[in-house]
């Protein structure tokens, strides 16, 4: 018989063709990263002239936990007032709302030096209405000559990179660079680069971990942050997505494609994580403050931590809060519960009681971070 | 689809057992599932740390199979491929030029053992930097059609993605060494000899 022909031999290499790539075909809940109106933001400053409303749009793109970007911000004629918008509190998985105010601080960081960059001498005051504390900061801000501070570039660079690091031993000279960017009194730095110290934290942090997902208040509070689908992201432009998690092009097709996981099955996958990838990197270093409640201490530690991200991209690192530690610290206290995580993190730090306000990572990615969607200036002025 | 998939059907129940004996090309296409060693390396301080890590590829191929004269060895062919597919964790394009050198040892009756070199040139699509060079025997099992290849490699970087990082360097490329994980599958059709 007469085999298979020439142009049939042409349609079988061409459909196994198709059945090869079909993965990465658009349609079936596919979607690429990074493009679409939430994530416009990034293009920073984009069409924006005004010293004031680009200040603003420096500041939307600053880390927050969770991405919940819980800011809000009123544009005057020579100020900007900053408020906390509440209705976008983390809930239990941030219990006493410090996570969510440091990240009003480095939104303020962000803020400070745009406004600088673009023109703008900016004076800060920090909770300005006693009687009103969402009212978390009034920048002043007097016309100058511009004058660009280094770390203004990196801005729209920073991304938080949720990826594996090398895991190896840091530079002799990275703590020293990172504790010259700290510059106030109140705000400590502590750097665990040793094995043993490094053991310890990325031990405690996974027990913390595991006690977040135990904990099932905690756990359905960061659960509800999980945007899942195109539509959910340009809908919220919020929250935490597939393509900002760190996640490799395989793994992120396939999740797009089977859907949103569940409660449950997302937190098998963030213990597997936190367990492997995101425990990895040079040093894990815990910033702390003299009183662990006071709001303005908070504030301006936000404004160093992110300084101290800026500074990393700026510098090729990468960088990943990780905040289960502090996170589990603060449930015990607000429910009174017998503390364990809270003299883990009082050792760590080498104090008798923990002031411990943020913790991270930094180290070299294997692979580069995506971006996290952002909500536009025009929703966050108003 | 369907008048593909029948040829295909055909192809396997009725294929003859022997080439025409005038034949030298056969065309063939494959399917490769593999694994790509890839070394991150950074330099501070005049100190050199690296960790590596394996990543799993598929490839489609398609190539030309030349059996050489009977004064070469009655049973030799070289076959050259161009290969094309993704690295699933980077999402890159890997693009392979391979050119095997085999000699079928006969098992019995179509059953034979195609054993030799089959050194490829593995291009990153979107990073070149990251190519290699793979030096690679092929042991594998024939049967008509139909081959299996196990293809273990020692890799050769052509390239690293260098840049600055802190106060010192960061250099991403392809694993030098040996990667274990390679396997093939071939479909020579002999009706398409020329």
């Amino acid at each position: 018989m007469e085999a298979i022909s020439r142009r049939s031999f042409g349609a079988w290499l061409g459909a196994g063709g198709v059945l090869f790539v079909a993965p990465w075909l658009e349609g079936c809940g596919q979607y690429p990263a990074e493009e679409g109106e939430a994530y416009a933001p990034w293009d920073f400053p984009g069409d924006e002239t005004r010293p004031e409303r680009v200040a603003v749009a420096a500041a939307l793109l600053a880390a927050s936990p969770h991405n919940t970007q819980p800011w809000r911000f009123a544009i005057r004629e020579t100020s900007i007032d900053v408020y906390f918008a509440t209705e976008r509190r983390l809930g239990a998985v941030d219990a006493l709302g410090r996570e969510q105010h440091i990240g009003l601080g480095c939104a303020i960081e962000n803020l400070m030096l745009a406004a600088e960059a673009h023109g703008r001498s900016p004076t800060l005051s920090w909770l300005p209405s006693p009687a009103d504390p969402e009212h978390v900061a009034h920048i002043e801000l007097t016309e100058s000559a511009p004058k660009t501070p280094p770390l203004y570039h990196a801005i729209a660079h920073r991304h938080t990179n949720r990826g594996a690091y090398l895991d190896g031993k840091p530079p002799g000279d990275l703590e020293p660079a990172l504790g010259a960017l700290v510059d106030d009194a109140d705000v400590e730095l502590t750097f665990l680069g040793t094995p043993e110290a490094k053991s310890r934290f990325r031990q405690g942090t996974i027990a913390a971990a595991h006690a977040i997902v135990d904990d099932q208040e905690m756990w359905n509070a960061s659960h509800r942050w999980w945007r899942q689908t195109k539509a959910d992201i340009e809908a919220y432009r919020d929250g935490m997505t597939i393509d900002a998690m760190g996640f490799g092009d395989g793994l992120r097709v396939l999740a797009k494609l089977t859907g949103a996981p569940s409660a449950a099955k997302a937190a098998e996958y963030w213990l597997d994580r936190t367990e492997h990838e995101q425990t990895t990197g040079f040093a894990f270093v815990l910033l702390s403050t003299t009183d662990r409640a006071s709001r303005p201490q908070q504030l301006r530690l936000g404004r160093i931590f992110q300084r101290i991200h800026l500074w990393t991209a700026s510098q090729g690192l990468a960088l990943q809060p990780l905040n289960q530690l502090p996170e589990r610290q603060d449930r015990e206290e607000q429910l009174s519960l017998a503390p364990r995580f809270g003299p883990l993190l009082a050792e760590l730090s080498g104090r008798a009681n923990s002031t411990v306000q943020m913790c991270f990572r930094i180290g070299v990615e294997w692979d580069p971070a995506k971006k996290s969607p952002r909500r536009p200036l025009g929703w966050v002025v108003q | 689809m369907r008048r593909c998939a029948l040829a295909f059907a055909c192809a396997l129940a009725f294929w003859p057992s022997s080439a025409r004996a005038e034949a030298r090309f056969t065309p063939f296409t494959g399917v490769a599932a593999g694994q790509n060693g890839e070394r991150l390396r950074v330099r501070f301080d005049g100190e050199e740390q690296y960790e590596d890590r394996w990543l799993w590829n598929t490839r489609l191929s398609a190539g030309l199979s030349l059996r050489l004269p009977e004064t070469v060895g009655p049973r030799a062919r070289l076959d050259s491929s161009v290969g094309f597919g993704v690295v699933y964790h980077t999402g890159h394009g890997q693009l392979e030029l391979r050119e095997a050198a085999l000699y079928e040892l006969p098992i019995a009756g179509d059953l034979s053992l195609p054993v030799g070199v089959a050194p490829a040139v593995s291009v990153d699509t979107a990073s070149s930097a990251r190519s290699s060079l793979a030096l690679a025997p092929s042991l594998g099992l024939a049967w008509r059609f139909i081959e299996i290849a196990y293809r273990p490699s020692y890799t050769l970087p052509l390239g690293a993605e260098r840049r600055r990082v802190f106060t010192g360097t960061r250099e991403l490329s392809a694993r030098p060494g040996i990667s274990l994980v390679e396997f093939s599958l071939f479909f020579h059709p002999r009706g398409l000899d020329f």
